[in-house]
């Protein structure tokens, strides 16, 4: 059977395995160099935020910056957040007002 | 009750001791709860699947075994435009090429010999290593793998729902529910912006706002999945400057 849908599969298993593996298998006992975890250090804060930035702007197969009802969403949990409401309250508001800037475009 | 407790650090002395019995059972359910909320958009990938040609089954099996959501949607969106499938499984690989700097930066919290360090790193995709990782550069094991578990089951089993299509893609915008993991990732990100007189604090501002701005130009140019090795170029030098 050679239905392409497994064999992408089959492909993407191996290749995601190998790299999520990579460093345990590469490194066995041996240590990181001492500038590593600084680096680490600046790493997560420049990763966090590029995640931000394309899980927010980001449309699949999309170019450009398509500023759509997300950024409205987005903008009103900074507001709950800045105001110290809890992390349940922040993530309704941010559902809530993409919902509302969507249906009223 | 909250995302960013587990990683803000509050009440974890700087230097960790070894974490008693308690500590750790507080740690395994910080990390599933902090992963309850990044499971609102679980349906998607199925949907997707399911309308490119992919069976319940092969979409389960590829987010069970692959567990990537955005490597998975790059190979079917490849797929779905008419790609081969060497094409879908080279565009999947790319967006995981981050996943080699993510898995070395949580090396040195993994455990064990190299297979099971291997087996341990597969549990790691952005939400689970964020919620593991601490302001100090560190990560807790045992918040990546509850986490982790987490994250697999919802994803694993929203596939499934997603590809037998009781939802569907347009419930996700209707409900706003694709604003969700910005703002999400945004609240793990602030702990590690550092706290009034925390070390390098300034400087770690400024690396984040450069891979912001970075992230920004490259989207705005259609290239958005090069921002991750922009933003490892500007840790880096943020590394080099502040030796």
């Amino acid at each position: 059977m050679t239905d392409p849908t497994w064999l992408v599969l089959g492909a993407l298993v191996a290749t995601t395995f190998l790299l999520k593996g990579a460093s345990a298998l590469v490194m066995g006992d041996r240590a990181l160099p001492t500038w590593f975890p600084r680096f680490v250090e600046y790493l997560t804060p420049t990763l966090l935020a590029v995640l931000v930035v394309t899980q927010l702007l980001g449309a699949p197969g999309g170019d450009g910056l398509p500023l759509d009802a997300r950024v409205t969403g987005f903008a009103a949990a900074l507001v709950a957040w800045r105001l110290r409401a809890p992390v349940p309250l922040v993530i309704l508001v941010a559902a809530a007002a993409t919902a509302v800037a969507r249906a009223l475009a | 009750m909250s995302a960013t407790e587990p990683a803000r650090g509050e009440g974890r002395p700087s230097p960790r001791p070894p974490a008693p019995t308690v500590d750790r059972r507080a740690a395994y359910r910080a990390g599933a709860r902090a992963a309850l909320p990044f499971t609102v958009a679980i349906f998607a990938f199925g949907v997707l699947a399911n309308g490119s040609g992919f069976t319940a089954l092969a979409a389960t099996t590829m987010s069970g075994l692959v567990f990537v959501g955005s490597s998975q949607f790059a190979a079917v969106s490849v797929m779905a435009g008419g790609g081969g499938w060497v094409a879908a499984a080279v565009a999947g690989t790319l967006l995981n090429l981050r996943y080699l700097v993510m898995g070395f930066a949580i090396l040195p919290a993994l455990r064990g010999g190299r297979a099971r360090r291997a087996v341990e790193a597969q549990l790691v995709i952005e939400d689970s290593w964020a919620i593991a990782s601490d302001a100090d550069g560190r990560f807790d094991r045992v918040r990546l793998l509850s986490s982790g578990a987490v994250l697999w089951l919802g994803w694993a089993a929203g596939t499934l729902a997603g590809a037998l299509g009781p939802i569907t893609a347009v419930d996700i915008t209707r409900y706003g529910l694709d604003a969700v993991s910005p703002v999400l990732f945004f609240l793990l990100l602030a702990p590690h912006l550092g706290e009034a007189g925390q070390a390098h604090r300034s400087r770690r501002r400024a690396a984040a706002l450069a891979a912001t701005g970075s992230a920004l130009a490259l989207t705005a140019v259609g290239l958005p999945d090069t921002a991750i090795a922009a933003a490892c170029l500007i840790a880096l030098v943020a590394t080099w400057r502040a030796r």
